[in-house]
């Protein structure tokens, strides 16, 4: 529906990882349907440009390209993690600065040897997201708890990028969009983060609605 | 012997007990994005160059281009420049879908020729883009003055010569916008990319900030379009530091530039040094013809050369349709096929230099 004469690609975004409960998700088509938006740019003629930057690692599978956006590193996407999931790997999309040995190079290199590592204790945290999201209701209070307990938040993204004052574009179709917008709120994560901690993290909303 | 073109080794070795500190801070106190030595460096070279404001940003080219963004440049604005320089000084422009007009250069100094800009000028102009070529400034009074008379911002792309003075005032404060690089090869470089744009206009720098970090006004919300255009921390510390040695170095090059020109004079062309300004010398540019056997004379007896810049931008396919031509631009193309640049740093010996001069003399036949 969003399609026109002047459409040139579609871009999608892994943002976090699917929906668990799909039970929040009611009536939203699966966002991350790849096969399906394959086949709709297919139709159409139209490349698909998958912006990976949450989700190094991912693999796809089908005929059409995808390409990797952007790899992890200290000078640019230092929270990334790679998802879950996998599908057949495609050719990296190289950089605005595509200095092949520069110092940022050097560092995701040093990393690569623990890699594997911290992508299976993702998996043990139940994560292995750049982002582990939930969706509350009441989020101004919600935060105020979190953070009353020593535990750090992030909201990603309060303001969806339609209703930007550099975008400012209303319109039909994107009311799921709005409502993630005042829900999401995102948790410690990291292969690094212990049991304890992540357990701690649970505990802390059961506590502070009580 | 054998001969660096731009010896960084030598440099890093004078500086290794500071760079390498540095570093290492930054690798301990994890802030590897706008952390402390960000703002320590804008703080610093604001200072050193006199202007209220230091930015710095991803590259010299992202300076240029955010430097755009600021003034709200848009497609069909004109940028008046030279043809005579990197690509990025074009490539902006462009990439705002504005018109780069290229005015000729001085065939003695090959900066822009500020006597014919003038004539460029349409409704559509919205600055002036002069590059300090090679490390000297550009005639920045007749500029600014020309300008002024048309309503008009100059953006020196100061991208060779940070340390370089004009009539006493550092280059990057010598008009509205300075925007310099830290390209490892350049007078005051990084390890990697890195810039900084430098302006005393408090409305601009605002700007230039919320660009750079893809135009937030504060935190998730974005009220101009911008770029991911941030210098990373950890090339900030290197330029740190290397910036106790940063005065010693210009000295250097001013003094092995001049020496330069005393061993060349009467036998080799070099480009021109006017009286009111200094040169950082980026670049130690001569002008021969035959470049192609000289280079290659001098690459068999170990003397490495390099040609900045052969082909001018309106002779680049990609902007020959993009760039409108004011006038001629002849200087442009005879200097494109005569410029020859020679090994220069500020480590480079006075047995070394003596040597190149001497076989670049024999080369030459001269």
């Amino acid at each position: 529906m969003a399609l026109t004469p002047r459409s040139g690609a579609v871009m999608s975004a892994y943002l976090y990882g699917p929906p668990d409960d799909m039970d929040d998700m009611d009536d939203m088509d699966d966002m991350d349907d790849m096969d399906d938006m394959d086949d709709i740019a297919a139709k159409h003629g139209l490349p698909v440009i998958e912006d990976a930057c949450q989700s190094f690692g991912a693999v796809y599978l089908g005929r059409k390209r995808c390409k990797l956006l952007t790899v992890g590193c200290y000078g640019d996407c230092h929270a990334r993690n790679p998802r879950p999931r996998t599908r057949k790997a495609l050719l990296p999309h190289r950089r605005r600065r595509p200095h092949g040995h520069s110092t940022q190079c050097v560092i995701v290199l040093a990393k690569l040897h623990r890699f594997d590592w911290e992508v299976e204790c993702g998996k043990g945290l139940g994560a292995g997201y750049a982002q582990y999201t939930v969706f509350v209701e009441n989020r101004e209070k919600m935060l105020e708890v979190f953070k009353n307990a020593g535990v750090p938040t992030a909201v990603h993204c309060p303001a969806s990028l339609h209703r930007q004052p550099a975008n400012k574009t209303e319109g039909p179709g994107l009311a799921h969009t709005a409502r993630a917008a005042a829900r999401v709120v995102s948790l410690p994560v990291g292969a690094d983060l212990a049991t304890t901690g992540q357990r701690r993290v649970v505990v802390v909303p059961k506590e502070g609605i009580a | 012997m054998t001969i660096q073109f731009i010896d960084l080794k030598a440099q890093y070795q004078a500086l290794k007990s500071s760079i390498d500190a540095r570093i290492q801070q930054v690798l301990d106190h994890g802030q590897y994005i706008m952390g402390p030595e960000v703002a320590e460096l804008e703080a610093k070279l604001a200072e050193y160059t006199g202007a209220r404001h230091c930015i710095t940003v991803a590259s010299g080219t992202e300076a240029l281009l955010i430097a755009l963004m600021a003034l709200d440049v848009k497609p069909g604005d004109e940028i008046i420049t030279t043809p005579f320089t990197f690509v990025a000084t074009a490539e902006v422009i462009a990439l705002l879908g504005a018109t780069p007009v290229f005015v000729d250069i001085e065939p003695d100094t090959c900066n822009v020729d500020a006597s014919k800009i003038e004539a460029a000028i349409t409704p559509r102009t919205r600055a002036i883009m002069p590059v300090s070529l090679y490390g000297q400034p550009a005639d920045m009074d007749e500029i600014n003055t020309i300008a002024a008379r048309h309503g008009l911002t100059v953006i020196e792309d100061a991208a060779q010569s940070f340390g370089a003075e004009y009539k006493g005032e550092q280059s990057c404060n010598l008009s509205t916008i300075g925007c310099t690089s830290f390209f490892p090869s350049k007078p005051l470089g990084c390890y990697g990319d890195g810039g900084a744009i430098f302006t005393s206009d408090d409305h601009l720098a605002r700007a230039m900030r919320e660009i750079r970090v893809h135009g937030q006004e504060r935190r998730y919300v974005h009220t101009r379009i911008g770029v991911g255009g941030r210098m990373d921390t950890l090339q900030c510390a290197v330029v740190l530091g290397k910036l106790e040695r940063f005065e010693w170095e210009v000295e250097q090059r001013l003094r092995i530039g001049t020496r330069y020109n005393e061993l060349f004079a009467g036998k080799v062309s070099t480009v021109t040094q006017r009286p009111d300004r200094t040169s950082v010398f980026a670049q130690y540019t001569v002008f021969v013809e035959n470049r192609e056997q000289v280079q290659d004379k001098l690459k068999a007896i170990g003397v490495p050369t390099a040609v900045h810049y052969p082909i001018p931008l309106h002779r680049q396919s990609a902007y020959a349709a993009l760039g409108r031509i004011s006038g001629k631009v002849s200087s442009s193309e005879v200097m494109a096929g005569r410029v020859m640049s020679l090994p220069m740093s500020a480590d480079l010996s006075r047995q070394e230099q003596e040597h190149i001069v001497q076989l670049v003399i024999e080369a030459l036949g001269r």
